[in-house]
């Protein structure tokens, strides 16, 4: 072997090592450039499409919210109290719960529902407490027309707040079930959640979009983190729920994101004990 | 000559690349640390997508003040708005300008600026440096000349300035508002309580002290207790290394991964006490350690929500942190829901934390607690025989267990004895 082969086999050899030397160096410096928690998500949202997820557009707004104890109405409480002025119906008060059948159904628009319900939920001798709901279009659908109850400026997303409008094959609404919770007390100063791209883009990062479907809402709505035995009282607070729908069988599953801290709140809400031992 | 280059152009190409091989070594060896930081930063911000807690969140002023055109000051207060949060994102929107020094050393006119009339005052619980102020924010001040914050004066009156006061050698800086609106302050706690105050200079510190006696209300909420298996996997472990050994002893486990780390942790009361030799180089300056031990936290899983700074010892390189409920600081002698972090120049990092933390509040029917006037309190402690060593007075909540999953939260004064804070019914005892 001569010399210059020598000379040859080490410029390459070099030059191998100065080039994956400098590009590792450089391709470091653009990771630490580009990974602020902003562009992941929008990054994560563009993986989504990859993986035949489906979505519309979603919001990067910061909003706010409580944590909110709230008890739901039972015997005596403001809904039965209500219940003598309701006119045109049959109505029982049980289980914490109001049923009534209407004397008459009432027609409705089943495209828009809340044309004629807003009304009807407006006048205090058809629904009682109607002017705290609103209508929930995510949560009815064509048996069920949903009317949520506000509470903090949010829709409350529990069956302890909600009127359930019963509609029959003619579109007609015969009677309704409703809840209320009152009580309602802020437990702590308002403070800001995850914003709607943040839920979705934590989900999907948790494997828990699956492929080939489609997110079809995300809504920031009140919903029950735990119960206590203090009065009946339960804990409330701002919940990112999700709707996704698979593509090839249809099912369709709602995920509570807890909107203050990011986690999946899964089953029923647990009990606490707030009895005091010490005394 | 280029006839000459020309012949021997190989032996010149191999020496260059041999130099720059050199100098790209060099630069590896001399500087290790930029093959290890980038993952640490990928690390913590994945930790980051948990919370909505920035760093600045974890260093934000805790009270809020308004004087009025008298130089009556009351404190705010507020169940239900967040008044800290709200001006926050008012002042974040601003353009801060020049900051210029209007006067340092002087406590009276100190004392001044901080009672001006009309005025809110936004007051951190101990210094913070000039820039963990830029970054709570979003500002750009020169930190260099503004090196410490106790206080932000904002006067209300239409001038487009406010006020930067550090309570070390009474620096009084004036900070221009070069874009901004600050009558969008003046609709600020409205609706909020309000406590009579004042100011006062103790031991070289302004504190506030509370006319006339008031009541808060006793908080419930859910205790969290952490796993010692995930606070020390979290400590501890890395993506390269997981084996963690441990021993047990005395009611003591402590836990290492044959580095220079260990963790020890206390099964009688859940408390953990870390310690890491990372040596004299690689130890952080004063300058970067609360951005370090704010990612401490959001790595050792704590939930950010409800803790804040509260306080700096050892010229900074000992930082606390404690849980906040309605304002004031949740106080406890095994640190329960807070931590407090340690790094030395001699290389050693500690962390004492606890396995407890508060999050989720919770429905309670008692009965609010009236506190007495600062000075009523402190002629209440005259008599003790410690008093010439009680330093400092301030309200808080005291951390009171009501059985494994409730803690209930009773406002009441605490003293500062010996580098504690006291529940002061202990001295008038």
């Amino acid at each position: 072997m001569n010399f210059k082969r020598i000379q040859w086999i080490f410029l390459v050899a070099f030059l191998i090592f100065d080039i994956v030397v400098i590009s590792t160096l450089l391709v470091q410096n653009r990771f630490t450039i580009s990974n602020g928690s902003y562009n992941q998500q929008t990054m994560i949202i563009k993986e989504m499409h990859g993986d035949a997820i489906s979505c519309g557009p979603l919001s990067n707004r910061q909003q706010t919210g409580y944590y909110l104890s709230g008890s739901r109405s039972s015997d005596n409480g403001q809904l039965e109290q209500q219940v003598s002025r309701l006119r045109n119906q049959d109505c029982r008060f049980n289980d914490d719960e109001l049923t009534s059948e209407l004397n008459t159904p009432v027609k409705i628009n089943p495209r828009h529902p809340a044309k004629r319900l807003d009304r009807m939920v407006a006048n205090p001798r058809l629904i009682a407490l109607g002017s705290d709901y609103q209508y929930s279009p995510s949560l009815s659908d064509k048996n069920v027309v949903i009317y949520s109850q506000r509470v903090a400026n949010r829709s409350l997303f529990t069956n302890e707040g909600q009127i359930r409008f019963r509609l029959n094959a003619n579109h007609e609404v015969t009677g309704y079930t409703q809840t209320y919770l009152e009580n309602v007390k802020t437990l702590r100063p308002q403070e800001t959640v995850i914003s709607q791209q943040h839920a979705v883009a934590w989900l999907y990062k948790h494997n828990l979009i699956p492929n080939n479907s489609q997110v079809r809402w995300a809504k920031l709505a009140y919903t029950k983190l735990l119960a206590t035995n203090n009065h009946n009282q339960a804990v409330y607070l701002p919940t990112w729920v999700v709707e996704i729908k698979t593509k090839n069988s249809g099912t369709v599953q709602r995920i509570r994101v807890n909107a203050f801290n990011s986690t999946v709140l899964k089953g029923t809400p647990a009990n606490v004990n707030t009895d005091d031992k010490t005394n | 000559m280029i006839r000459k280059l020309k012949t021997n152009w190989l032996s010149i190409a191999l020496a260059v690349v041999v130099i720059v091989s050199l100098v790209l070594s060099g630069i590896i060896w001399t500087n290790p640390f930029q093959y290890e930081r980038p993952r640490k930063e990928v690390l913590s911000n994945q930790a980051q997508q948990m919370t909505t807690q920035s760093m600045g969140d974890l260093y934000l002023p805790t009270t809020v003040v308004k004087t009025n055109k008298n130089n009556k000051q009351e404190m705010l207060y507020s169940q239900k708005e967040n008044l800290v949060l709200q001006l926050q994102k008012t002042i974040k929107h601003w353009q801060l300008g020049h900051a210029s020094v209007v006067k340092t050393n002087n406590s009276d006119v100190y004392l001044g600026y901080l009672r001006q009339a009309n005025s809110i005052t936004l007051t951190y619980p101990d210094e913070v440096a000039g820039s963990t102020f830029n970054q709570t924010f979003s500002q750009s001040i020169d930190s260099d000349r503004v090196k410490q914050v106790n206080h932000i004066v904002i006067p209300l009156n239409g001038r487009h300035e406010i006020y930067l006061l550090s309570d070390h050698h009474y620096g009084v800086y004036r900070v221009r508002i070069s874009k901004g609106d600050v009558t969008k302050l003046w609709k600020v706690g409205k609706q909020a309580q309000r406590v009579p105050v004042d100011h006062k200079i103790v031991n070289g510190q302004a504190v506030m002290v509370y006319l006339r006696s008031f009541s808060l209300p006793v908080l419930s909420y859910q205790v969290n207790r952490q796993k010692i298996d995930n606070l020390s996997t979290n400590l501890l472990g890395t993506s390269r290394r997981t084996n963690i050994a441990t021993h047990h002893y005395d009611n003591k486990t402590t836990y290492t991964d044959g580095t220079n780390r260990r963790l020890v942790y206390h099964q009688q009361n859940g408390t953990i006490n870390y310690e890491n030799d990372i040596s004299k180089d690689n130890v952080d300056s004063t300058s970067q350690l609360p951005s370090h031990f704010y990612n401490v936290l959001v790595k050792a899983g704590m939930p950010l929500d409800n803790i804040r700074y509260d306080g700096e010892s050892s010229h900074g390189r000992v930082l606390t942190y404690r849980t906040y409920a309605g304002g004031s600081p949740i106080i406890n002698e095994n640190g329960y829901g807070g931590a407090k972090m340690q790094a030395t120049t001699g290389g050693i990092e500690r962390y004492w934390m606890s396995l407890y933390t508060i999050q989720v509040p919770l429905p309670t029917e008692e009965q609010n607690v009236k506190l007495a006037a600062t000075s009523t309190v402190l002629n209440e402690l005259h008599a003790n025989s410690h008093f010439k060593d009680l330093h400092g007075i301030r309200v808080g909540y005291l951390w009171k267990t009501s059985n494994s999953q409730v803690v209930k939260l009773v406002p009441t004064y605490f003293v500062r004895y010996r580098g504690n804070w006291v529940d002061y019914t202990e001295f008038i005892k």
